[in-house]
């Protein structure tokens, strides 16, 4: 086929797709590409190669200055492993975060693991800004409960984290028991957004913030849940004090932890387990000891009680005075193996597993795919998701069981996208 | 020397219909009965990936992948790339609202002269304002034009459809002229 063949019968009819490629910002498209090239840990070199052109081509095409040929970016997207979609999205573009949150790591990190930064970093833009293309697709706000910033800064960090976890249980609500449903929480009664990623495996949760987007946290999928929870708390807790500097979270990086850490870190003990319920708890179960110290048995059931780990919940105690300092130490040195005393005590598992995208998130999409927003395509896309995969998501939220007069339970279908009457 | 197969009208499946019609378990037998030159687009190769497979009695269901190298081998379908500037750009100018699989065959259909085979609300939609010389097909079309020309046997039909909607979790919407024969085709056992 030539070009001229095609010529004949296409020209007539697509003109107006010519004018939506015009409508494509050249800066907005050339950061997308260098991006992604950098989480495909690919050379500017390389990819000139790729379509047969200097290095410099590739500079000019980056910073927008000059623009791509459709087959060069049909060839780039291939070359880079991603969607032609992600490069020539429609709506309005937003604000990058992923260059922030990388250079927010200092020292850098060795090679591997800033390879799969660029990879997470990106990722979790890309989910961030499909949410705020979602919600305007259907027209809906995340609504938010931002308090002012407090401080964090002081003579004593850690004071300052459980004062604020004080202040803001006070603010939501929330009394002094368990918070079993955080990262709802958190989503609904906040407005953060919260996904659940495969990040690196040092890495264990990231935060961003811009004015469009509002506080963005992702928590390593791969952590355990209690885990997971706690690190959601932190990321809530550098949110509190400092949303505008963005955070990539590691596992025992640093050895001696600045005082925001300290602050996030004290913020997220105090927040899961508040100071005044833990105390009546613990004190319950010295009563039924006849006043002695509790049993490795009695930490295990209070931290399931609480969701969070055993490791979590001593030191914690330790912090409260409640326990002799060294006692989660002394009871490691001892052999003692948590998932066997969970078992043998037969404590009910928690969910370990928790979608990688907010409810509500898959909400919207499928809100926006019955509304004829989104091709079938883009709405797995969205859903992070293939095709059948996409299809089985969507029916099972768009059906509901209702039980009828005789007492059968039939699965009724859910019109998303209509107003309520 | 053509051959008949390359006389027919051209047919691009989107992976929305490759989905449904590899779910009947009679891909091969339609593609040879319709009188079409089908094809689809890379895209759609890498998008249309697996069918539900349901398991036995309680088991929770299996996944049966799609098969398409074995449809190209036996001459059924051809896989088609964009070629030339025009078509590439077409292509990236539909994935501005499409996916890339629907964008590919939206641009590739434009240009060849093809028919597309979708069941997307979108894909239609674009299709219909940018390019109205391409006509559009749907399952329902593909799958009411076999029981004709193939003359299948009620059952045989049913359970086609049947599994369409439980290996690929597809009903016509309810706005589809045929979907009363869908519906009323279904209760023939």
């Amino acid at each position: 086929m030539t070009d001229h063949d095609s010529d004949e019968l296409g020209t007539r009819d697509t003109a107006g797709l010519l004018d939506v490629l015009r409508r494509i910002d050249p800066r907005a498209l050339g950061q997308r590409l260098q991006e992604a090239r950098k989480a495909r840990g690919r050379t500017q070199q390389e990819a000139a190669d790729q379509l047969d052109a200097a290095r410099t081509t590739i500079v000019a095409i980056e910073k927008g200055e000059r623009p791509i040929r459709p087959s060069e970016l049909v060839r780039l997207a291939a070359f880079y492993g991603r969607t032609l979609g992600e490069f020539v999205r429609d709506g309005q573009p937003v604000e990058a975060f992923a260059v922030q949150l990388r250079a927010s790591l200092a020292p850098g990190p060795d090679s591997a693991t800033e390879q799969q930064l660029a990879e997470c970093t990106l990722e979790f833009q890309l989910l961030c800004e499909d949410y705020l293309e979602l919600e305007r697709l259907t027209g809906s706000t995340l609504p938010r409960r931002y308090p002012p910033q407090y401080p964090s800064t002081g003579p004593n960090p850690e004071l300052a984290g459980e004062d604020v976890a004080v202040s803001e249980r006070n603010r939501l609500g929330l009394g002094d028991g368990p918070l079993l449903n955080l990262r709802e929480l958190l989503e609904n009664d906040v407005g953060l957004r919260v996904f659940v990623l495969d990040l690196a495996p040092k890495v264990s949760a990231m935060f961003a913030y811009t004015e469009q987007l509002g506080g963005c946290v992702a928590v390593n999928r791969k952590h355990p849940a209690d885990r997971r929870r706690m690190s959601l708390a932190h990321e809530f807790g550098h949110f509190l004090s400092k949303r505008y500097t963005p955070e990539v979270a590691f596992l025992g990086r640093v050895r001696r932890r600045p005082d925001l850490e300290r602050f996030a870190d004290a913020f997220a003990r105090a927040f899961l387990l508040p100071a005044t319920g833990l105390q009546r708890r613990f004190h319950e179960l010295q009563r039924s000891r006849d006043g002695g110290l509790p049993t490795p048995a009695d930490l295990c059931m209070l931290a399931h009680f609480y969701f969070v780990s055993v490791e979590g919940l001593a030191v914690r105690l330790e912090e409260l005075r409640l326990l002799p300092t060294g006692t989660w130490d002394r009871l490691k040195n001892a052999g003692f193996r948590v998932r066997e005393a969970q078992a043998l005590l037969g404590l009910p598992a928690h969910p370990e597993e928790e979608p990688q995208l907010p409810l509500r998130y898959q909400y919207l999409a499928v809100e926006a795919y019955q509304r004829g927003e989104l091709s079938e395509g883009r709405f797995a896309r969205y859903l992070r998701a293939d095709r059948i995969e996409a299809r089985r998501i969507a029916a099972s939220l768009v059906t509901r069981p209702e039980m009828d007069d005789e007492g059968a339970v039939r699965a009724l279908p859910l019109d998303l996208s209509g107003a309520l009457a | 020397m053509t051959s008949h197969r390359e006389q027919l009208p051209l047919l691009l499946l989107d992976a929305c219909c490759l989905l449904n019609l590899f779910a009947t378990r009679h891909i091969e037998h339609i593609l040879r009965t319709l009188q079409h030159r089908f094809a689809i687009a890379v895209a759609v190769k890498t998008e249309a990936r697996w069918v539900f497979e349901p398991g036995e009695g309680e088991d929770p269901p299996d996944r049966e992948s799609v098969d398409v190298e074995s449809l190209a081998t036996a001459g059924l379908l051809d896989l088609l790339s964009p070629e030339t500037d025009r078509e590439n750009e077409d292509y990236v100018a539909f994935a501005v609202v499409l996916d890339d699989g629907e964008a590919m065959t939206a641009a590739l259909a434009v240009h060849r002269g093809a028919q597309v085979a979708t069941d997307d609300r979108v894909a239609r939609r674009e299709l219909r304002a940018r390019a109205p010389q391409v006509a559009i097909l749907s399952t329902s079309e593909l799958l009411h034009a076999w029981s004709n020309e193939g003359h299948i046997e009620p059952p045989v039909l049913a359970q086609a459809l049947r599994d369409v909607r439980t290996r690929a979790r597809f009903l016509p919407p309810t706005s589809d002229p045929l979907r009363a024969w869908w519906d009323a085709a279904c209760e023939n056992s």
